[in-house]
């Protein structure tokens, strides 16, 4: 293979700027059409396939054997969009997987929830609880047992609305999710009591069911822990209910990110090197027919 | 009927998916002979053929696989 006669500039400095952004490289090298191209090709797919997976294909998971993301050592050739799953999984702490605990208050605008009477099971429904809540842990020792106050109103399911405010507490069967998790919401459940159910009066209490939205720092390409302890509704990890919710979606977002990261690696190698083929030059297998042998006139 | 009605809600499920393998084949297409060639006219070109030999070879798979598992 001679060397192309494109001018690469700095082909070191293009091939980082092609690893860090599909396609920038090559614009560096104003080669403008296949920089649009890989831009548009690799990002795409990259970004099809995490919409495809919901965003739970492409994480980075190194520290237990059993469960390496190997998909991963494909998807981080993509650059600067597979990056964040480095820092997700070197830069949080050990506790912001952990489902239950509360190392410092935290407080959502927007909470809704279900709540439901204390009988068993969960058929008798009292209405929606949409509004503020405040988390925090009920002891400064023991991060693991927290407790919230809910102020927001109460929607009946006959229709009627009035205002609302208790206190939530874990409980038996309640749980809180991690702080980081790749899902846009983080559940949190557990026994409901209103203000002045004590004293009797128009006031409910039961298990109260609810989420709140999960900043998109804390949930982008966050790893899915595997296996864990996870106590929350008798989940087993996080990997069984990111199968379970997307099916064979999972899989698809997986594969298209990975060809996206491959497809980078070309693109990469063509940013240093120039292409393969000079346009001049033919490749081997040629579209042209094979000249006409020159056949001596009949004399 | 009654085996009919699984097997078919399965086949197409996997029709489903292969959708999704149309704009696969575009991209790696592209991707790949733009790695291979500079000018945009040769890359197109390139990537036309290249795309309907991969499309055709995954028929042929398909095909093969398809009659292999017909009798189960």
């Amino acid at each position: 293979m001679s060397r192309p006669k494109v001018d690469l500039k700095d082909p070191a400095l293009a091939a980082l700027l092609a690893f860090l952004l599909p396609g920038l490289g090559h614009f560096y090298q104003r080669r403008v059409f296949k920089g649009l191209l890989y831009c548009v090709c690799i990002l795409g797919t990259f970004f099809t396939g995490l919409s495809i997976g919901h965003g739970q294909v492409v994480y980075f998971q190194w520290k237990q054997p059993e469960n390496r993301t190997y998909a991963y050592l494909c998807q981080f050739w993509v650059g600067l969009p597979a990056l964040p799953s480095l820092a997700q999984s070197q830069l949080r702490t050990k506790e912001a997987f952990d489902a239950n605990y509360v190392s410092q208050p935290f407080s959502s605008n927007h909470f809704e929830g279900v709540l439901f009477d204390n009988a068993p099971g969960d058929s008798n429904v009292l209405g929606k609880v949409a509004g503020k809540i405040d988390v925090n842990s009920s002891r400064p020792d023991a991060p693991r047992h927290w407790i919230g106050t809910v102020t927001g109103t109460l929607t009946t399911p006959e229709g009627t609305s009035r205002p609302i405010k208790g206190e939530i507490v874990r409980g038996d069967r309640g749980g809180l999710d991690p702080e980081v998790a790749p899902w846009p919401e983080r559940r949190i459940s557990g026994r409901f009591v209103e203000e002045g159910a004590d004293g009797g009066g128009d006031t409910v209490s039961g298990k109260l069911e609810g989420a709140l939205p999960r900043s998109l720092v804390d949930s982008f390409e966050a790893p899915l822990q595997d296996p864990r302890a996870n106590d929350f509704g008798g989940e087993p990890s996080d990997l069984d209910r990111a199968h379970r919710e997307l099916g064979g979606r999972f899989e698809l977002g997986v594969v298209y990110t990975m060809i996206a990261g491959l497809l980078n690696s070309l693109a990469v190698y063509d940013a240093f090197e120039g292409p393969a083929y000079e346009d001049e030059e033919d490749e081997p297998e040629t579209d042209k027919p094979p000249p006409e042998p020159n056949v001596p006139p009949p004399s | 009927m009654q085996t009919m009605g699984p097997t078919f809600i399965l086949a197409a499920t996997t029709i489903g998916r292969l959708w999704f393998l149309i704009p696969l084949i575009v991209i790696v297409s592209l991707v790949y002979s733009a790695s291979r060639y500079e000018s945009p006219d040769r890359i197109l070109r390139r990537a036309v053929r290249l795309g309907l030999q991969i499309a055709g070879f995954m028929t042929v798979i398909l095909g093969l696989l398809a009659w292999l598992s017909a009798g189960l």
